[in-house]
């Protein structure tokens, strides 16, 4: 079963997101209590912060684009989204939702779209024409999404492939070399959940938090900031250890 | 050895296509026993469904759309992966083939009380990239190279313990010459030959 539904009841333990442990070979120690697993997985916790009212925090109102990846609506990765969503309302700022699986995205780039790529109309769909629309007008890109096999579930990753396209997130100059397409963007932002701790994920390079804030992050301005929030471990955590990431998501995305 | 060659390119006119005859050729003179899926030909869908989900501890027995895939994956020595570079990993529809494919029962499995998983794959003796990337080196080595630390790292994982790896890109193709492409082809042909 995957995970908790909200954060006021957690499910009980199971299997967690289950596909997660795919690639799951790091060794946490059988029997590790509480506390170590806290102190291992090395997963942010909100330490007792209270709620705080958004008249507190000094930035500019910025407008967000959350993109969320999960198959079911009632997962952690929902869950998490949730909250972020909640906080950067709570915190002044304007957000826009795409869930990919409840748009019925379809990830894999056709023929067609992949002809049209390097012309003046790479745009060919509306789920695409939509996507440009609103990355075009997000000064924030938020992604929340499980990691699968260290990586971005292909749902997300075909979403990319097929949004940023040339003339959204970058444009060929006259060289051909690629510049930069995503200058309002001032902050990206990933959320996601893993089945292996830190020192398994860090083993194997990270690869889906790269494609994010290293690859997508050479297109936007040279100032745009970077947030990573990893939730680690997630088959052996606790409902009371997600329902407090849920918590402390909440209060980072209002603090940003 | 018994070669199992992934293939994914939606155009069947691109340099991916090309790359994907070479590697086929010199896979044959080099005797090796093909088995190849075309993931964009035969219609695969990546997108790992919310049933799929739900049901991600059941038997793969119980899954009847991944079968063949599954006992493609059993039965090689050697996974070949032909495919271009996109946002510095594989394209969705490939990824969409290592969520769905290699999962529990197929390329490990969790036992009761363990916290860690048993890699299943141990017949795979050798993993080889060809792939394509539209920027530089230099680039990749400053994103981290994240399509090519998914193989080696992540999936070689599952595989045999002295498992290799192959790593062989050409990158810079939007600006690389007609020359350095066929290079690149010789290249393939020469390293898949033996």
């Amino acid at each position: 079963m995957p995970l908790t539904a909200a954060t006021s009841a957690p499910n009980p333990p199971a299997k967690a997101d289950a596909l997660d442990c795919a690639d799951r070979t790091g060794d946490i120690g059988p029997a590790t209590d509480a506390r170590d697993r806290a102190a291992h997985t090395g997963n942010i916790s909100r330490a007792g912060l209270g709620v705080t009212p958004a008249s507190h925090y000094r930035h500019r109102v910025m407008h967000a684009l959350v993109i969320v990846t999960h198959p079911a609506r009632e997962s952690f990765t929902h869950a998490c989204a949730d909250a972020a969503i909640s906080g950067l309302r709570r915190a002044g700022h304007s957000v826009e939702v795409l869930d990919l699986y409840a748009m019925g995205f379809s990830p894999a780039m056709t023929e067609g779209e992949r002809n049209a790529y390097h012309s003046d109309e790479p745009i060919v769909h509306p789920h695409i024409e939509r996507s440009a629309a609103a990355i075009r007008a997000a000064q924030m890109l938020v992604f929340v999404y499980p990691t699968w096999w260290s990586g971005l579930p292909a749902m997300l990753k075909g979403w990319l492939e097929k949004s940023m396209v040339p003339g959204v997130a970058f444009v060929f100059d006259a060289q051909g070399k690629v510049r930069p397409g995503l200058q309002q963007v001032r902050r990206i932002v990933g959320i996601s959940s893993y089945g292996s701790p830190r020192s398994y994920v860090h083993l194997v390079n990270d690869n889906g938090r790269r494609v994010l804030l290293r690859a997508l992050r050479l297109n936007t301005g040279w100032r745009t900031r970077r947030t990573w929030l990893p939730f680690y471990a997630i088959d052996s955590s606790t409902p009371e250890q997600r329902a407090e990431f849920i918590a402390a998501i909440e209060h980072r995305m209002a603090a940003l | 050895m018994r070669t199992l060659v992934v293939y994914c390119h939606p155009n069947p006119n691109s340099f991916a296509a090309a790359l994907l005859d070479a590697s086929l050729a010199a896979l044959t003179s080099a005797g090796h026993d093909i088995r190849v899926t075309d993931l964009y030909g035969q219609d695969f869908d990546p997108v790992l469904s919310a049933d799929e989900h739900r049901t991600h501890f059941d038997h793969p027995a119980t899954k009847p759309d991944i079968a063949r895939h599954a006992d493609d994956l059993r039965w090689c020595e050697q996974i070949v992966l032909v495919y271009p570079t996109w946002w510095g990993a594989q394209p969705a529809m490939l990824k969409g083939w290592i969520d769905r494919v290699w999962i529990n029962g197929v390329a490990w499995e969790l036992h009761d009380g363990a916290n860690r998983i048993t890699p299943l794959l141990r017949n795979v003796r050798r993993i080889t990239a060809v792939t394509t990337h539209g920027s530089t080196k230099l680039v990749n080595a400053l994103e981290g190279e994240p399509g090519k630390r998914t193989l080696t790292r992540s999936l070689r994982a599952m595989c045999s313990r002295t498992c290799r790896t192959r790593w062989l890109a050409l990158y810079n193709i939007d600006r690389a010459t007609l020359e350095q492409r066929e290079q690149f082809l010789r290249r393939v042909t020469a390293a898949l030959s033996h």
